[in-house]
C-alpha cells in the first residue's frame, strides 16, 4: 500500500533520521560563507518487465537510496552523496560540500525546521504500480502482443515494456524548509515490426504518467498503444523516401511539441543564460516568435509525466510563461540561478537522483491553442510535409541549431495529406523557427507521457504539447535530393 | 542500519539463500567505489562533487526462468528482501530457452592482471588546478574563444566483485581519471561550442591538461563561419570520434536484426542488474547535447 503523504514524520522515519540530526548536519554544512545548503534524501524502487518474441522473459527490479548534500557559495556548488544514510556519512558529506566556501568549520546558523509542503497533491496514488503483482503486468504485455499481431498479418514481431518507479524524497534546506514527496511514475511502451517483401519497418507508441496502474486499463489505453504502434509500422511499409530541402511543414498536435522543447525550451533554462551560453541570452522582452505563439512550462498538471508537487529543491512547481504572443517573457530557474540572476524562482530545479546536482529543467512545455482548425492549416499548404510523430531530437544551446527525426510523416499536396514518407529529419535554428509559425490550431494536445530529457548526463521525465501548427519554412533532410 | 561488507562471505551467503528459495542457479555482482569531480568555469570553481557508492545486483534462475534485481541498500534486511524479490520476479516470467549461466567449463580459473587500477589520488585542489589549466589552454588558442561551459576533472576508484553458483568468485580493482573542456567561440555575435577530453585508468598516462585544452580550442574555433550547403550526394569523411560511434549503432542494429531475424539474441544483462556507474564513470561530461527522447523499447532504464 502507498504510504500516506500527509506528515513529514513519515518521511523522517522512512529515512531513519531525526529533526535533531538534520539540524546538526545542516549546521555543519551551512557555515559562514555558504549562501545556501540542502539535503536531499531519496528512496526509489524501479521495476521493469519486457516482452519480445511473444515471451515476457525479462524482469528486473532495483532499489536506490541515499542522500545528497549541497552547499552553494556565490556561483560555486559543493556536492557530496552517499548510498548510506548514517549520521557519519551525513557529516562527511557536509564537510565535503562546505569545502566549496573555504570557510572554517563550526556550527552555522540554521533556522528551526518548518514544513514547506504545498497544500496540493497532483498525483495521489493509493496503490503504486510497483505494488501490483508482477503476473498481472506480464498478462497485460501478452495481451498487447496478441492485439498488435491481430492488427495486421504483416506484424512479425512485437516488443513491449512496462517500467515503473516509486520515488520517495525528503528535502531539507538551510532556510528551514522541510518538504517530503512521493512521486510515482509509469510508462508502457510498444514497438512493432512489420515485414513485407523483405522490407522491415518499425512503429513505436506508448504513454504513461504519475497515476496508478489502472491508468493503462482505462479507456483501453494499452490496446490503443498496441494498435498505434502496429499502424505506424504497417504504414511505413508503403512510405516513400522523404523529400529534402526547405519547405512548409505542418506539425501535428501532441508529441511534435518536442520542437518547442528543443528549439526554445533548453535555450530558456536559466543556467545557460546566466553563463551567456544560450542563443537566447539577453533577449528578454524581445520578439523571438510570431505573435501567434504563447508558450508555457507548467509543472502543475495533475498526473502528468513532467509534473511535480515540488521540484527537487523543495520549491512548489508553477506555470511559467516563457513566450507571450511572440515575446520572450521568462526563464526557468532553480534556486542558484534565480538568486544569481535576481529573477523569480519558478520551481524548475530538478535532478535525476540523489547522486546529481539540481539544475534548471523543463516540466511540461507546450504552446497554447490558436484559432485555426487543423483542416484549415492542412488546406493552406500547396506542397509541404505533415509531421505527426517523432523519434527524438537534440539541440546545440549556443547557436540554437536543432535536429529531430520524424517517425510518421506525410506529403501535403494541393492542400491534402497524401503519401506517407520515411526518414524525414527536421533541421533548424531555435531563435528563428518560431518566427515562421503562420498558423496555430485550436487542438492543443499534450503528449501521451513518454519523454525523457537528457542534460549534462542527467535524465528526467518531461512532457511536451502542441496544437497543430504551420511553419512556413523548415529544412527537411531527406533522401530525395 | 549497518551495511554489509562486500566480500566472498556475502556472495556465498546470498547464493546459498537463493538456492534455499529453490533457485537452480544464480549470480551476484557488487561494486563499491569513491569518486570525485570538479568543474571550473572561466578559471573560477563552479562545482565540486564527492561520492561514495555501493551497489549489489542479483540474478536468479529457476530453470529457464530468470530475473535480476539490485540495490544500493546493503543492510541485512534489505538484502533479504532483495533475494525474496528476485526469486518472485523470476517465477513470474516465462521460460526463455536461451537463459542460463555460462557453462561451468567456460568459466575462467585464472586471469591476467590487466593493471586497471591506479591507487593515486588527487586532492580537490589538485583537480581544480588541472581543470583550470585545461580551460586556460583552450581559451588561449584563439582570441575568439571568449566564453566556456567549463572544464571538468574527475577521478574514480573502486572494486567489482562477481560470483556465481557454479563456484566462480572473482574481483578486481579499477580506476578512471578524466579531463574535459568545452570552450565557446564567438564571431559576429554567433556562438559555436565544441569539446575535447581525455580519459584513462592511470593518472600519469592521461594527456596533459594543456593538450586537452588546445584540442578543445582548435575544434571549437574551426566551427566558426559555418555555412549551409545545398542538399547533395557526396562522399563523407568521418573523424575517428564519429566513426567510432557508428560501432555502437552497428552493434544495436545487429542486436535488433537478431531479434527480428529470430536468431538467438546475444545475452545481455538487464539494466537494473548492472550497478549504475557514478559520476566518476561518466566519461564524457560534455559529449551530449541536451535533448529529448521518446524512450523506446530497450531504451534507458528510467520509467
Amino acid at each position: 500500500m502507498a504510504e500516506p503523504k500527509q506528515s513529514e514524520k513519515f518521511y523522517l522515519e522512512r529515512f531513519g533520521v531525526t529533526d535533531r540530526e538534520l539540524l546538526a548536519a545542516m549546521g555543519r554544512v551551512k557555515v559562514r560563507d555558504v549562501d545556501y545548503a540542502d539535503l536531499y534524501f531519496e528512496h526509489t524502487v524501479d521495476e521493469s518487465i519486457s516482452m519480445e518474441e511473444s515471451l515476457v522473459k525479462r524482469a528486473s527490479k532495483s532499489v536506490s537510496q541515499g542522500v545528497g548534500v549541497r552547499a552553494t557559495a556565490g556561483e560555486k556548488t559543493g556536492y557530496a552523496y552517499s548510498d548510506e544514510i548514517t549520521l557519519r556519512q551525513l557529516e562527511q558529506a557536509a564537510d565535503t560540500a562546505r569545502y566549496i566556501a573555504r570557510s572554517p568549520a563550526g556550527a552555522g546558523f540554521v533556522p528551526a525546521i518548518r514544513v514547506g509542503r504545498p497544500g496540493r497533491d497532483l498525483y495521489p496514488v493509493l496503490v503504486p504500480a510497483t505494488e501490483v503483482a508482477t503476473p498481472e503486468k506480464v498478462a497485460l504485455l501478452e495481451r498487447i502482443d496478441k492485439v498488435a499481431r491481430a492488427y495486421d498479418p504483416r506484424i512479425k514481431n512485437v516488443m513491449a515494456s512496462f517500467t515503473t518507479e516509486y520515488k520517495i524524497v525528503l528535502i531539507a534546506n538551510s532556510e528551514g524548509e522541510l518538504v517530503g514527496d512521493v512521486q510515482p511514475l509509469s510508462r508502457l511502451q510498444v514497438t512493432c515490426i512489420a515485414e513485407e517483401n523483405g522490407q522491415r519497418q518499425a512503429g513505436s507508441f506508448g504513454g504513461g504518467g504519475r497515476g496508478e496502474y489502472t491508468f493503462f486499463l482505462e479507456d483501453n489505453r494499452w490496446e490503443r498503444y498496441a494498435k498505434e504502434a502496429a499502424r505506424q509500422a504497417v504504414l511505413n511499409l508503403k512510405a516513400v523516401d522523404a523529400p529534402a530541402g526547405p519547405m512548409v511543414v505542418v506539425l501535428g498536435s501532441g508529441w511534435p511539441g518536442i520542437l518547442l522543447h528543443e528549439a526554445i525550451g533548453h535555450g530558456l533554462e536559466a543556467d545557460f543564460n546566466r553563463k551567456k551560453t544560450s542563443a537566447f541570452t539577453d533577449r528578454m522582452d524581445q520578439v523571438v516568435a510570431s505573435e501567434l505563439c504563447t508558450i508555457v512550462d507548467d509543472g502543475t498538471l495533475p498526473f502528468r509525466r513532467g509534473s511535480l508537487n515540488v521540484d527537487d529543491e523543495g520549491t512548489p512547481t508553477s506555470r511559467t510563461v516563457l513566450i507571450e504572443k511572440g515575446i520572450l517573457r521568462g526563464y526557468m530557474t532553480d534556486k542558484l540561478n534565480a538568486r544569481l540572476m535576481g529573477i523569480p524562482l519558478t520551481g524548475n530545479g530538478r535532478r535525476e537522483s540523489f547522486q546529481c546536482i539540481p539544475m534548471p529543467r523543463m516540466t511540461n512545455t507546450f504552446m497554447l491553442p490558436g484559432e485555426s482548425t487543423p483542416e484549415e492549416i492542412i488546406h493552406s499548404v500547396k506542397r509541404g510535409l505533415y509531421a505527426v510523430y517523432f523519434g527524438g531530437g537534440q539541440v546545440d544551446i549556443t547557436n540554437g541549431k536543432f535536429v529531430f527525426s520524424a517517425s510518421e510523416a506525410y506529403l501535403i499536396e494541393d492542400g491534402r495529406v497524401t503519401t506517407p514518407v520515411k526518414g524525414a529529419t527536421l533541421i533548424g535554428s531555435g531563435p528563428e523557427i518560431l518566427k515562421k509559425v503562420s498558423m496555430v490550431g485550436n487542438d492543443l494536445k499534450l503528449d501521451e507521457g513518454i519523454g525523457t530529457c537528457g542534460k549534462d548526463g542527467q535524465s528526467v521525465p518531461v512532457g511536451v504539447g502542441l496544437p497543430t501548427i504551420r511553419v512556413d519554412e523548415i529544412t527537411v533532410g531527406g533522401t530525395q535530393a | 542500519m549497518t551495511s554489509r561488507r562486500i566480500d566472498q562471505n556475502l556472495t556465498s551467503e546470498l547464493l546459498a539463500q537463493e538456492k534455499r528459495k529453490g533457485a537452480t542457479a544464480a549470480d551476484v555482482v557488487a561494486v563499491e567505489g569513491d569518486s570525485a569531480s570538479v568543474q571550473v568555469r572561466l578559471s573560477a570553481v563552479d562545482k565540486l562533487s564527492k561520492a561514495q557508492e555501493k551497489r549489489l545486483g542479483l540474478r536468479v534462475y529457476f530453470g529457464q526462468r530468470s530475473a535480476g534485481a539490485s540495490t544500493s541498500d546493503l543492510s541485512p534486511s534489505s538484502l533479504d528482501e532483495l533475494v525474496e524479490t528476485t526469486c518472485a520476479l523470476a517465477q513470474a516470467v516465462v521460460e526463455d530457452p536461451y537463459a542460463s549461466l555460462p557453462d561451468p567449463a567456460a568459466l575462467a580459473k585464472e586471469w591476467p592482471d590487466l593493471d586497471l587500477y591506479d591507487s593515486q589520488t588527487v586532492p580537490m585542489d589538485g583537480m581544480i588546478e588541472l581543470a583550470t589549466r585545461a580551460e586556460k589552454a583552450a581559451l588561449a588558442v584563439d582570441s575568439r574563444l571568449t566564453n566556456s561551459e567549463g572544464a571538468d576533472f574527475s577521478a574514480y576508484g573502486g572494486r567489482t566483485v562477481f560470483a556465481n553458483s557454479h563456484g566462480f568468485f572473482g574481483e578486481y580493482q579499477g580506476s578512471s581519471f578524466s579531463c574535459a573542456v568545452a570552450p565557446i567561440a564567438v564571431q559576429n555575435g554567433l556562438m559555436q561550442r565544441d569539446y575535447w577530453y581525455a580519459v584513462g585508468r592511470k593518472l600519469n598516462r592521461l594527456d596533459s591538461p594543456e593538450a586537452v585544452g588546445q584540442e578543445a580550442g582548435r575544434r571549437t574555433v574551426r566551427r566558426l563561419g559555418a555555412r549551409k550547403i545545398a542538399t547533395c550526394r557526396v562522399p563523407v569523411v568521418f573523424e575517428p570520434e564519429i566513426a567510432g560511434s557508428f560501432l555502437g549503432n552497428l552493434c544495436s542494429a545487429e542486436r535488433l536484426r537478431h531479434i527480428q531475424g529470430r536468431i538467438l539474441p546475444s545475452r545481455t544483462t538487464g539494466g537494473a542488474h548492472r550497478p549504475r556507474p557514478g559520476h566518476g564513470l561518466r566519461r564524457r561530461p560534455h559529449a551530449r547535447r541536451p535533448g529529448l527522447q521518446a524512450v523506446r523499447w530497450g531504451g534507458a532504464p528510467h520509467a
